[in-house]
């Protein structure tokens, strides 16, 4: 019959949900010693020790040395931080060269691994190409066009690609470059082995950002064959002291398979510069253990967010929003859609799993074997 | 070894793509009230640091201290890069208080601000905040007037928006035409499955073709009985007109449970009258009365359809108009059937008790589902 619902003359047809929980302080109001907001250690650091760096710059804008130099402490805050921010900055920078038909290769490097940041991977793949055919040797460029073609789902070019870094750069770079194409094209076990050969001394030896790469890599595909040595190559990756949202990512999957939970809360929580991804693995730990407060109060974080960023016309992390629309909302088919959408964009072997995952649960058989 | 130490730099530990907090985005709230201009423009503060340099003691922490000593700084930053034009005239943006807003786990710096200019056919904004300092920054833009709401971004490669401010009282006919069609076919819809005032007005009407008032009841000729009816049915029209307007203009409001009660009830007291009747005199008054609360049944209808403000008026009157066709068109079909079924010896002493009967008990199980709120779902 009738709804026995009353709605008053309202305006909006769209509501912010944003707004829809706003609390305002008024500025006088605040404490003088009250913490308002906090910011990453990292931030700080590079304000520290970029101050005359930064100062210079904003002297003269165009001094592409200082901007390069600058731009990539940018972006290596935004890949650790999970802050698409920092990309704009490091964009900002480079703004004098950006738009010119023929920027300096320094300039389309950053470019590229701007766009790859910010998920757009045939701008990016322009530029690299451009950059190996006019550079061939530069070990940059091919190792960034490797990773590429694997988030591509590209394998033989990412494979094409280390195999021509093999020829210049260090073992251990090629080596982890080639585990990577191969273990992303399916082929874990060779790449478990490509990395085994590789002895203690040579890693240890490297940088340790190479070296937080090189052993979660290892530990990941350790991970994905079952192998013991997994949790002790995760624990030398973690006590690099480089926050690492793709180990983090790695390692709470393992961790969630192996039934540690608590182990991930502990890692977690301490962490405050939680993306979606690692947010959603919060929820799942928490759920794991049965805590239905947390498991709830994430999940509204979670669910708020994807609601916010769609309404706002931001690019959702797809991947994150299926898993969340599978395991928290119980909705197959967003799951599904969103797998599928995410699938278009990107094909990694976790791309892959959501994927799979979706299809399972909307139990269709004949579509699995096809992605197969 | 200076080679691996680039490379290093470049190492993408897997493909994640970066995304934790939103990018950097900026909310601005247009409200158009009243020939005003007010704004309210929330900038995240850890945006404004990054320009700015808000933490002065480096401590990683921004306290309420240094927010407030650089609050100036921040207002003159934002508002100096902003324009709000009016037919080419710069509007005056007059800083009216700060607060600090929490969006998402993330603080911003939420400034409230009034602009002396009255927007007559439209604004442009032009949007610079950071286009300088990160080509990513977004504007998220909401522009709220009596009659519209509009969300725009504007980026860097967009940094002008223009919003039309025409409002809705300039109608074009066309658009007046549709609105009105549109309401008037709700409400023969609405009329058609309200059952409930079907029903009542049956069963008023079962009695009043077939006799006449007074003492001695005698069966009515053709006219009489049709205008028994017209005057029914205009006191039940008159009424619920009446209520219809009221409860849409929220002049008065009833609670909606309870006016659904009370139109099943007032089936009840027509249907037991018809049975017993004790109240022939007042059958007018029952149809005015209880036309009363049908009124507010229908208002509950037509509030939850999408209503304007600006087409308020009109939309009521042609839901009305709906409201009053559709009727017309059961009359037209009831009247001659019940007219003709009047001249049945038995129509007096079983046809009007039955049916009568019959309605109650409809009317019976709905006011106990609507005052329970549970479905008997027998129908």
């Amino acid at each position: 019959m009738i709804p026995y619902r009353r709605y008053f003359l309202s305006l909006a047809v769209s509501c912010s949900i944003a707004s829809s929980t706003v609390i305002a302080r008024p500025l006088a109001s605040l404490d003088d010693n009250a913490i308002i907001e906090k910011l990453p250690q990292t931030i700080t650091l590079m304000k520290n020790k970029n101050h005359p760096l930064r100062q210079q710059l904003q002297q003269q804008p165009k001094d592409i040395n200082t901007a390069i130099a600058l731009a990539k402490q940018y972006i290596e805050i935004g890949q650790s931080q999970s802050d698409p921010r920092f990309l704009g900055y490091a964009q900002g920078l480079l703004s004098p060269w950006w738009t010119l038909k023929e920027p300096p290769i320094s300039v389309r490097l950053l470019r590229a691994t701007i766009y790859q940041n910010q998920h757009r991977f045939q701008e990016a793949m322009a530029d690299l190409n451009y950059i190996v055919t006019t550079a061939p040797n530069n070990q940059h460029a091919l190792l960034l066009k490797a990773t590429l073609h694997q988030s591509m789902g590209q394998h033989r070019q990412a494979i094409g690609s280390c195999y021509k870094l093999a020829k210049s750069a260090p073992a251990v770079i090629s080596s982890g470059c080639m585990a990577a194409s191969l273990f992303a094209s399916g082929l874990a076990k060779p790449a478990l082995h490509l990395l085994q050969s590789l002895s203690e001394e040579t890693i240890t030896q490297q940088t340790p950002t190479t070296q937080q790469w090189i052993y979660t890599l290892f530990a990941e595909i350790s991970a994905h064959l079952k192998q013991a040595e997994a949790e002790p190559l995760f624990y030398k990756a973690l006590t690099i002291k480089k926050r690492s949202p793709y180990l983090l990512l790695t390692y709470t999957d393992y961790l969630l398979q192996q039934q540690q939970a608590k182990k991930v809360i502990e890692l977690l929580e301490k962490d405050e510069v939680l993306d979606d991804t690692l947010l959603l693995q919060l929820a799942r730990a928490y759920r794991a253990l049965g805590n239905i407060k947390q498991t709830e109060k994430y999940q509204e974080i979670l669910s708020r967010r994807f609601k916010v960023l769609t309404l706002q016309n931001t690019p959702l992390h797809k991947a994150a929003a299926a898993r969340f629309a599978l395991e928290f909302e119980g909705n197959q088919q967003k799951a599904l859609s969103l797998a599928e959408a995410n699938w278009q964009s990107q094909k990694t072997y976790r791309d892959k799993q959501i994927l799979k995952d979706a299809l399972v649960a909307i139990n269709t058989p004949k579509n699995i074997t096809l992605i197969k | 070894m200076f080679i691996i130490r680039i490379i290093a730099l470049f190492l993408l530990i897997g493909i994640n793509q970066v995304q934790a907090h939103t990018a950097s985005d900026s909310f601005l709230t247009i409200k158009n009230i009243e020939d005003k201009l007010l704004l309210q423009w929330d900038i995240a503060l850890r945006d404004l640091d990054f320009v700015l340099g808000l933490d002065t003691n480096r401590d990683s922490q921004l306290s309420g201290a240094e927010i407030k000593t650089k609050a100036s700084e921040i207002t003159a930053h934002a508002l100096g890069n902003i324009a709000i034009t009016n037919n080419q005239q710069l509007c005056e943006l007059k800083l009216e208080s700060i607060h600090i807003i929490e969006r998402d786990q993330q603080q911003y710096f939420s400034i409230n601000s009034q602009g002396n200019c009255r927007p007559e056919h439209s604004i442009t904004i032009d949007y610079r905040l950071f286009s300088d300092i990160d080509p990513t920054h977004r504007g998220l833009i909401n522009y709220q007037s009596a009659d519209k709401e509009i969300n725009i971004i504007t980026t860097q490669k967009n940094p002008t928006v223009t919003i039309n401010t025409n409002t809705l009282t300039n109608n074009t006919l066309a658009e007046k035409a549709k609105v009105i069609s549109s309401f008037i076919i709700e409400g023969i819809w609405h009329i058609w499955i309200g059952i409930d005032h079907i029903i009542f007005l049956l069963t008023l009407l079962l009695p009043a073709v077939a006799l006449t008032q007074g003492k001695k009841q005698a069966l009515k000729n053709g006219k009489q009985a049709f205008f028994a009816v017209i005057k029914l049915v205009t006191c039940f029209t008159v009424a619920h007109s009446i209520t219809l307007s009221l409860a849409t203009l929220n002049i008065v409001i009833l609670p909606s449970r309870w006016v659904e009660v009370v139109i099943a009830a007032s089936i009840i007291v027509v249907a037991l009258n018809n049975i017993k009747p004790l109240f022939n005199h007042a059958r007018l008054w029952f149809a005015f009365v209880f036309g009363l609360i049908h009124g507010f049944g229908f208002a509950n209808v037509l509030l939850d359809l999408e209503l304007q403000a600006a087409t308020l008026a009109l939309s009521l009157f042609s839901f009305n108009i709906g409201v009053e066709l559709g009727q017309i068109a059961i009359i037209l079909i009831a009247f001659p059937l019940l007219y003709a079924l009047s001249y049945w010896a038995r129509y007096r002493y079983f046809f009007i008790p039955t049916m009568s009967s019959a309605f109650a008990a409809i009317a019976i199980l709905w006011v106990v589902e609507r005052s329970t709120g549970y479905e008997i779902n027998i129908f």
